[in-house]
């Protein structure tokens, strides 16, 4: 009798040995574009390869400090396309309380660093980053062109204020920052 | 230490699968999903026994990539109109804003902040505005993520400031934001009082 019992179970496990699986990076909660990915966010399953989405990750180094370009539900598997910066956006993720703004720029304005410096209104200083910067050829014609981060709305109103911000060429100039 | 979670074995549902990345605002057809069974402690909060049929027709609110789960959060309410008609709620409309040439942003889904010129400078005539379709560089129609060298962005406007908007003395400016930040401060408004200094 023992020696059945003993032949049932071995057969058993024959018939069904322990499956392999894989492991794959899973959001713990909403993530958001532009919100820098923690290992916090994360957590992992192992599932068995057939159920393996296609693009998942399937280790928390390929995804930790990594920024999404579109909103991640909770519990989704984190996929390549979640983190593909979209084409033709060169400006990055916008950081919360930042806002991006386009501006054209003529060659002159760029300085030998390829900097640019931006004089708003009444000639105050525009405390902004320049994120991109470069060129674009559209309707046959080259645009060169900047993109600004500001940091608070009282900066993006006298980028926008300004219509059109004069861009300093060369040294920087001095003068007091812009506000309302 | 990542929490490691071994799934995959609970009893199985029926779940539909991105075939291609769905777009927002362009409905679902029946060739972009296809159905599998997976174990249920795999699906998380994917719409679950629900056959393909009763999701084409159904229009994205945002891009659900290949290989993802459908969920109902993924998706407007069923009836909800195609294009990007689909992120207009009641009391809102669509307007066209000119972009600077060959814009790389903004891209469809993004919030836009739209900065006006008025009588008194510059304001905020909408704060976090959806944009639900861009123009491309030939003036098309776009409701999916461009390629860079946009013309124009069609934003979703409240109805007190399209006037604003479509009159205003110069183009308007669109200052882009996080998406995480919804929510409105009022601040710099158009015809909102100044603040008081104390």
């Amino acid at each position: 009798m023992i020696g059945w019992m003993l032949g049932l179970t071995l057969a058993f496990a024959q018939e069904a040995p322990p499956e392999d699986t894989v492991m794959v990076i899973v959001s713990a909660r909403d993530l958001y574009q532009g919100v820098v990915i923690a290992e916090e966010d994360l957590y992992a399953v192992e599932i068995p390869p057939r159920y393996l989405p296609e693009g998942v990750f399937l280790s928390p180094d390929h995804v930790v400090g990594r920024v999404p370009h579109m909103r991640i539900l909770a519990n989704e598997f984190i996929n390549i396309r979640h983190l593909e910066t979209p084409a033709g956006r060169d400006a990055g993720g916008v950081e919360v309380g930042q806002r991006l703004i386009e501006l054209a720029i003529a060659p002159t304005q760029v300085d030998a660093e390829g900097t640019v410096t931006l004089v708003g209104p009444a000639a105050c200083l525009v405390a902004a980053d320049v994120v991109a910067q470069g060129a674009r050829v559209f309707g046959g014609k080259t645009i060169l062109k900047a993109v600004l981060a500001v940091e608070d709305l009282s900066l993006a109103a006298a980028v926008a204020a300004s219509g059109k911000l004069r861009i300093a060429r060369g040294a920087t100039p001095r003068g007091a920052k812009c506000t309302l | 230490m990542l929490a490691l979670i071994l799934a995959g074995t609970a009893f199985a549902v029926h779940v539909n699968v991105a075939a291609v990345d769905l777009v927002p605002g362009q409905p679902i057809v029946a060739d972009q999903l296809y159905d599998v069974d997976m174990p249920e402690d795999l699906v998380a909060d994917a719409v679950s026994n629900v056959e393909i049929s009763e999701l084409v027709g159904r229009v994205p609110r945002q891009l659900v990539p290949k290989g993802s789960l459908v969920r109902e959060q993924h998706l407007f309410e069923a009836g909800t109109a195609a294009g990007p008609e689909a992120f207009v709620p009641d009391g809102h409309q669509l307007v066209r804003v000119e972009l600077p040439s060959g814009a790389d942003f903004p891209l469809p889904t993004d919030r836009v902040d739209v900065w006006v010129k008025g009588p008194e400078g510059y304001c905020i005539a909408a704060e976090a505005s959806i944009v639900a379709a861009v123009d491309g560089p030939d003036g098309a129609k776009m409701v999916k993520l461009g390629n860079g060298g946009m013309s124009a962005a069609w934003v979703v406007i409240p109805d007190a400031a399209v006037e604003r908007v479509r009159n205003a003395a110069k183009r308007p400016v669109l200052a882009l934001r996080n998406a995480i930040e919804v929510e409105k401060s009022g601040r710099l408004l158009c015809g909102s009082k100044p603040k008081e200094t104390p």
